[in-house]
């Protein structure tokens, strides 16, 4: 029986092969993706799940009171509080701390390197965390001051093929330079805390109060111990033991390791994390995407089947029992489906390296190491399989033999109703999906261009190290002599990045009223070369002596509820300065503009520049560029010369922040596609059912232009029907994505949906235009005779 | 073997309900054949589906070899057929996409009969039927004769006790008709009952009976003196 069943599937597929190609093509494409998002999906849970027991690893974060009232969560802590915690609570089984760096400039011999990924650590680091030493010492390398670990692509840079056990590395961080202990693994991609190198803290290091910036504090828990219950003794123990933090309103809370990467997007931290909201987008639409294959599945099936009511007929006169028939067909449907699985992993190979560049690179997506994945995968095609099989199965089945063998063509009501349905609900899936698509696009559009109240035109940024500081009046003498560099400044900070977080307050108030502010140190000409307005007073001058001044955005202003605040004195805590208010900048969005507008102050402190900003009357051209880089390197050798356009920045760091939508467009444009396809089928089948009352209608002397009118109007009608039923969904989704993640907001109008509209119809037009032509255009006699 | 007791048949459409059989009282015995003859839609196909249980009857009753099956449901009625009955239709339905010997295996697959039986009996039908050296050609590649030898093959294949056909002749040269109605005979000589339904009084001419339907009713049963039971 089975193999009856067999040969009968595979000369069906062979009779139908357009439709049988069309039907596994569309399935294959919709699992090639959805396998796509899944493992995109895994690797994204599975960040810092290589470590041992990941789940009893934490991060201690501070939180504390922001001038706008809002509670600010950072990932940094200070430096002894590991120590600590450790000494005093049980449940800890060992802390480390993990300082990072922003630039530094690492050489040896001729090599020099600006390394952005050195973390400052101490032994617990490698003991903690699992990086397994591949070379050198493998119990305690971080054990001695001035000791680096690197991993094997850092080794390699450096020393190529050579031993690097014990060669020593240049610093600008380190008078004595760093001797290479040990190579580890280079980081999974799956890591929130990638690094280059790991160099040990400077003795003492860890008693430092002083030092808070960026320092990183993680626990590893005892088997067993409750991180709730530990962090609700926090706030007793920082309050009678922990004076600095207790003044400062700075409260100690856990964070799971396992959990930063999807679930830090508030917490302010140099993590490599992704935001939650677009990744469940993502995974939203890849469902959208599977569900649409799978209607689409179910459309061809059903057309493929009703041709074979004949079949059901004879082979119920020859003693077909029901269940056998549906056991046949749901079979069929299951055989076609997983027909469409090694194609769908083919598929997956092949688009796989375009998906990892649209999301921004650096994530691992393997099938074959994932077999949760590859269970749900193959589940989720015998299922639509099984769906697609189940209602034709038993639709068919329940005719009487004597109404299928006496009607040669079976009227089919039932499943051509059903197919209407289908599509109706495939395109009102899909014009949901176009509709977000379109709103997520016309975000992206209005961010891109949204007025941050600064200007990045035609700015050209390189980075530096605070080596600079000394050299930068001389670079920005040799840099004007060339009549298109407008203006030269020294900066703390891209404008477009978290600040720093300094507690401040009002000279006169007492320290229980110092608040966390964002702050953004510079130097000269940092507010006039990005156009920020000053609403009062004035900016930072070389005519004033600025070391002890401060500028605050109008908001700053409002919080600190001043109305008149030039000359006022702030003092910053953090820093134990006192500076005055000279002007008052109109507000300014720093923080990346998908991040919220907060208060925030800009002082000057011209010793410490991360970047030099240069900006060129007009786009900077490559000659331009020549000279900055002549002089430069004239000025500074010892810092490598290395530039971007601000501007360009600013949008890379959007499309980064938001590359995810980069997948989901491609996904909508995918859904339209099949959904087209199933309407494609959709327009075969009728045009095939309807050839008679074609052939009659010529017969009585329709044109094809009337023909042709009424087949198209009848899907036109389909589309329109589910775009109607779609639009509110439509519209109530778009509203809660504007609302729930942008600051700066789009205008969820009408004329998205209507384009949406006209998208879905072009889209049906062209799947059923060629069958509507060609049916049209056929000879009334054959259409007649085939009957 | 097959009684019927006032057998009604309606069919309903929404707005229209048609009265395709109406009374119809018949009793054919084991080794009978029948021929079931009348103008077009008098109800011949209608009464020959519910002989065959192909369809269920809307009322009266329906004895088949002595059971009363005008109430079973479609599993009841399948394991009957299966068993018992084998039918020729007028358009051959044969099913496209399986062979010669994979159509006439079909009833036998279903009722179970192993690969190696199932095969020394198909070639033992298509020898009978002179159509073995067709065996694996698709139904598409046969001329009008050549398919309804297969149609007859497959509804004797699994030795039914009645075959039940439906203008056997109607799609065929008179030849090709000559030859079918000779196999039917012969079939019928060998023990199974057949109930033909046809227009054609030639064919008819090979029945022992003939009953004359008119609207729905039987009117007249010709016995011919060749049969006596």
């Amino acid at each position: 029986m089975f193999s009856n069943y067999v040969r009968v599937f595979y000369r069906n597929l062979r009779k139908q092969k357009v439709y049988s190609f069309i039907n596994i093509l569309g399935l294959s494409v919709g699992l090639a993706v959805f396998i796509l998002v899944l493992t995109y999906f895994n690797f994204n849970l599975s960040f810092d799940s290589y470590h041992k027991d990941p789940e009893r690893i934490y991060l201690v974060t501070s939180e504390n009171g922001s001038l706008d009232g809002a509670r600010q969560r950072t990932a940094y802590t200070f430096l002894p509080v590991a120590n600590m915690l450790v000494q005093k609570f049980p449940e800890i089984a060992n802390a480390t701390v993990v300082r990072q760096y922003f630039r530094n400039v690492v050489s040896y011999n001729d090599k020099k390197f600006y390394e952005r990924g050195i973390l400052f650590t101490d032994e617990n680091f490698l003991k903690i965390f699992n990086y397994p030493v591949v070379a050198g010492d493998k119990q305690e390398p971080l054990s001695h001051p001035n000791s680096a670990v690197l991993t094997e692509s850092a080794a390699k840079r450096y020393f190529g093929n050579q031993d690097p056990i014990g060669k020593l590395l240049k610093a600008d961080f380190s008078s004595s330079g760093l001797i290479v202990t040990a190579v580890v693994g280079d980081c999974p991609p799956n890591s929130v805390n990638k690094f280059d190198m790991v160099v040990s803290l400077p003795e003492g290091f860890n008693n430092d109060w002083g030092v808070a910036g960026s320092t990183y504090t993680f626990l590893k828990l005892e088997p067993g111990a409750d991180a709730l219950a530990l962090e609700s003794k926090f706030h007793s123990f920082v309050d009678k033991r922990v004076p600095v933090l207790r003044d400062s309103k700075i409260e100690l809370s856990l964070f799971p390791l396992r959990d930063i990467h999807l679930k830090s997007m508030d917490i302010n931290s140099g993590f490599n994390i992704t935001s939650s909201m677009q990744f469940y987008l993502i995974l939203a639409i890849a469902i959208g995407l599977l569900i649409v294959v799978s209607l689409n599945f179910m459309i061809l099936s059903t057309s493929r089947y009703t041709n074979r009511a004949k079949e059901v007929g004879i082979r119920k006169v020859a003693g077909a029992a029901r269940k056998d028939l549906v056991l046949q067909y749901i079979g069929e449907s299951v055989a076609l489906a997983l027909m469409a699985l090694p194609l769908a992993l083919m598929l997956f190979e092949l688009i796989r390296p375009a998906f990892i560049a649209a999301v921004g690179g650096g994530v691992e997506l393997n099938l074959m190491n994932d077999p949760a994945a590859l269970f749900i995968v193959l589940a989720v095609d015998l299922f639509v399989g099984f769906v697609s099989g189940i209602y034709p199965a038993f639709y068919l089945s329940s005719f009487q033999p004597a109404s299928i063998i006496r009607v040669a063509k079976p009227k089919g009501r039932g499943l051509l109703s059903l197919r209407k349905v289908l599509v109706v609900s495939q395109f009102a899936l899909t014009f949901v999906m176009i509709a977000a698509t379109l709103l997520l696009m016309k975000q992206l559009s209005m961010m891109s261009k949204v007025y941050l109240g600064y200007n990045r035109d035609n700015i050209i940024t390189i980075p530096c190290t605070f080596e600079m500081a000394k050299k930068f009046d001389v670079l920005e003498k040799e840099l004007k002599t060339n009549p298109k560099i407008v203006m030269v400044a020294e900066a703390h900070i891209l404008p477009f990045s978290w600040g720093r977080q300094e507690k401040m307050r009002l000279e006169g108030t007492g320290k229980d009223n110092s608040e966390s502010v964002f702050s953004y140190p510079c130097g000269y000409n940092f507010i006039d070369i990005l156009n920020i307005k000053m609403a009062r007073g004035r900016s930072f001058s070389r005519q004033f002596n600025d070391e002890k001044s401060i500028i605050i955005s109008e908001e700053a202003a409002k919080h600190f509820r001043l109305d008149n605040p030039i000359g006022k004195k702030i003092i910053l805590d953090d820093r134990g300065e006192v500076r005055t208010i000279v002007g008052v900048a109109e507000n300014f969005h720093f923080p990346h503009v998908v991040f919220k507008k907060s208060p925030a102050v800009i002082y000057f402190l011209p010793s410490q520049p991360f970047y030099v900003y240069v900006k060129t009357a007009g786009p900077p051209d490559d000659r331009t560029v020549s000279f900055v880089r002549a002089k430069w390197n004239k000025v500074a050798p010892s810092l490598p010369f290395d530039y971007f356009l601000l501007e360009n920045q600013f949008q890379e760091q959007l499309r980064t922040s938001t590359r995810s939508l980069e997948v989901f467009e491609f996904i909508s444009i995918i859904s339209e596609l099949i959904a087209a396809l199933g309407l494609f089928a959709l327009a075969s089948f009728t045009a095939e059912k309807r050839t008679k009352e074609i052939g009659v209608r010529k017969a009585l002397g329709a044109s094809s232009g009337n023909i042709t009118y009424l087949l198209i109007s009848e899907f036109l009608l389909i589309v329109l029907v589910a775009d109607l039923i779609a639009l509110p969904f439509a519209y109530y989704l778009s509203e809660y994505l504007v609302n729930i993640a942008w600051i700066y907001k789009t205008d969820v109008n009408i004329s998205l949906f209507l384009i949406t509209a006209a998208f879905s119809i072009v889209a049906a037009l062209s799947a059923i235009c060629v069958q509507a032509m060609k049916s049209a255009g056929a000879n009334p006699v054959e259409a007649l005779r085939y009957e | 073997m097959i009684r019927t007791v006032n057998l009604k048949k309606l069919y309903t459409t929404e707005e229209v309900e048609t009265t395709a059989l109406d009374s119809v009282n018949i009793d054919i015995k084991e080794k009978e054949f029948v021929a079931i003859m009348g103008p077009s839609g008098c109800g011949k196909s209608t009464l020959l589906n519910l002989l065959g249980m192909l369809d269920n009857p809307s009322e009266g009753e329906y004895y088949f070899l002595n059971e009363e099956v005008s109430k079973y449901t479609e599993r009841q009625r399948a394991n009957i057929r299966k068993r018992n009955i084998g039918f020729v239709f007028q358009s051959f339905n044969l099913i496209d996409e399986l062979t010669v010997f994979e159509n006439v295996e079909l009833p036998l697959l279903y009722l179970g009969v192993s690969a190696s039986e199932r095969k020394k009996i198909v070639e033992e039908v298509l020898e009978r039927m002179q159509i073995m050296h067709r065996r694996d050609h698709f139904p598409q590649q046969l001329s009008g004769g050549q398919q309804q030898r297969v149609a007859v093959s497959r509804a004797v294949v699994a030795k039914p006790a009645l075959i039940l056909a439906d203008e056997p002749t109607g799609n065929l040269d008179s030849a090709n008709g000559e030859e079918v109605m000779s196999i039917l005979t012969q079939l019928n000589e060998g023990g199974t009952t057949i109930i033909m339904v046809t227009h054609s009084p030639h064919d008819s001419e090979f029945a022992h009976r003939i009953i004359h339907l008119f609207d729905g009713h039987v009117v007249t049963e010709n016995y011919k003196e060749k049969f006596h039971v």
